[in-house]
């Protein structure tokens, strides 16, 4: 297993820019709201925690297209199926890497972002660690659609509208939980175990359909 | 005969009314243009004026 | 097709003699008028029930309108589950026809759950002042449209409609097993921001004077949905007919 993360990560490091665009587009959308929203640091501070949530939710949407880009561009789509290892296990390995590639440096960009908004830092750490918990179930749950989705026409954003709706409660658990750090009443155990568990969860579920889906587009 | 909710209740029932009638209406479009394509393709797919008059007649293949 | 005429098993069950794409035509030319007329019956007969119940304390008249969303949410939700058994039909049990039944309900499912979300928004702008809430029921509904759509996306972006089976098979049934976790988060999230007030369509104890016309409204929109349903599988059926003509003309 560690021999396939290995290989997988060098996949995942090859296939690279998606990692900087991400954070970009992270960028982007927490610059854009206070333009909407205004620029009260006492607004942005209560909403912070949200709006990097939802930037990171969408860069990592996003970044999923990436996640079979390069073996699909190679042909090594078809020799992935036909390995020895279970293709479940290649699978997970290769979300892991897409995550420590693309969705990692998005939580490491989170207190620059998180003091920006005027968050305080016992929010900015809440926000890292749910977002630690969470973004990697976003790449499980949205690998079966990668892998079938990713190559049609629009198909960036059609990864993106078929994994959305299935990472809300991702994002509502996440946010609870970052609450709950935050204040007093609010429990943080519950929603953040809570939390750890859609990621298990979807690193069962999501790997099994991407494989099935891989193993159909090889017959 | 509502009173004063007569302005709700009025277009909930016309609209559902037109979102049944409309789904009916496509369907059954949509199955006489199919029945009439797949007799012109029977016939040989006597046109020759090209790709753009199938689609338009055909409307989509999905 | 060929697995029964071969085997020793007896007659082949109705469900595999309807696999067969020209006999299902012929069963869905004789059964759909028969399905619309009581649909149309059925409905005629619940709108009546329900427009001689009494006003509801509460709402007053626009408990009629419950009578038009209440079932095109329950419709909207089951022609998901309809779509997943379809789903399984392709995957697991390689039934001809699943794929056709799973690409016919979409659009049908998305068009209640779109009903159901107006209606929703109709019956709750007299008894709470806005024109949408972001209740717990409302929401869950506003993403299943979103799953609807996303799958209709998918299934227009994969050019063959047969490659595309697999994959809206497989992307339905992951729906279908978020759909119970999406509604649960939902309902936390929803009660973690109103705790104190009932929740906005919560359903009181029904009268009978209530509850009959909700029945019969439900069941007239299923049958409503199973016509349209067997309906629109004919147009799927006839379209591969086309795309099949088509290619082998164009390979000429």
């Amino acid at each position: 297993m560690a021999a396939l993360l290995g290989r997988e990560l060098r996949v995942a490091l090859k296939a690279g820019s998606g990692a900087l665009m991400g954070v970009l587009f992270f960028l982007a959308v927490v610059t854009v709201f206070p333009f909407a929203i205004g620029p009260d640091l006492n607004q942005l501070g209560r909403l912070g925690p949200a709006i990097l949530w939802i930037g990171a939710l969408l860069a990592s949407l996003l970044g999923l297209d990436r996640l079979f880009a390069l073996d699909r561009e190679d042909g090594s789509l078809d020799v992935l199926v036909l390995e020895a290892h279970p293709l479940m296990a290649t699978v997970i390995a290769k979300c892991l890497a897409h995550w420590l590639v693309s969705g990692l440096p998005l939580i490491l960009a989170t207190p620059l972002f998180g003091v920006m908004l005027n968050v305080p830092p016992l929010g900015i750490a809440a926000v890292m660690a749910t977002l630690a918990a969470g973004t990697p179930a976003i790449t499980f749950i949205g690998a079966a659609a990668a892998a079938t989705a990713a190559a049609l026409p629009r198909g960036g954003l059609l990864v993106a509208v078929l994994t959305l709706p299935l990472t809300i409660p991702v994002l509502i658990f996440g946010i609870t939980a970052t609450n709950g750090a935050l204040f007093d009443p609010d429990p943080f155990t519950a929603p953040f175990l809570i939390l750890l568990a859609l990621t298990l969860f979807s690193a069962v579920l999501g790997p099994l359909a991407a494989a099935l889906m891989l193993r159909h587009s090889a017959e | 005969m509502f009173g004063k909710h007569a302005a709700f209740i009025l277009p909930a029932y016309a609209i559902t009314l037109v979102v049944a009638v409309a789904l009916v209406v496509w369907i059954v479009l949509g199955y006489r243009s199919r029945q009439r394509e797949i007799a012109r393709l029977e016939r040989g797919g006597a046109s020759r004026h090209g790709r753009k008059a199938d689609r338009a007649s055909s409307g989509e293949t999905r | 097709m060929n697995q029964d005429t071969q085997t020793l098993s007896p007659a082949p069950s109705w469900w595999m003699r309807l696999a067969n794409p020209t006999r299902f035509m012929t069963f869905a030319d004789r059964v759909i008028p028969w399905l619309a007329g009581l649909a149309a019956i059925v409905a005629a007969v619940g709108l009546w029930l329900g427009f001689s119940a009494p006003e509801d304390y509460q709402q007053g008249a626009t408990v009629l309108i419950m009578f038009l969303h209440v079932p095109a949410a329950w419709l909207a939700m089951m022609c998901y589950s309809v779509m997943s058994l379809s789903a399984l039909g392709t995957l697991v049990w390689r039934h001809p026809l699943a794929d056709v039944s799973l690409r016919a309900a979409a659009p049908i499912g998305a068009a209640f759950t779109l009903l159901a979300l107006v209606t929703g928004s109709l019956w709750g702008k007299p008894m709470w002042g806005t024109w949408w809430v972001w209740d717990a029921r409302l929401t869950s509904v506003l993403v299943l449209l979103i799953i609807y759509l996303g799958l209709i996306a998918l299934a227009r972006a994969i050019e063959d409609p047969v490659q595309a089976a697999k994959p809206l098979a497989i992307m339905t049934l992951v729906g279908f097993i978020n759909i119970p976790i999406i509604k649960f988060s939902v309902d936390w999230w929803n009660t973690l921001h109103q705790p104190a007030s009932v929740s906005r369509f919560a359903r009181p104890a029904m009268d009978a004077a209530f509850l009959y016309p909700l029945l019969v409204m439900a069941l007239a929109y299923t049958l409503f949905f199973f016509t349209l349903h067997i309906m629109n599988m004919r147009n799927e059926i006839l379209a591969r007919r086309i795309r099949v003509l088509k290619l082998r003309q164009a390979g000429r």
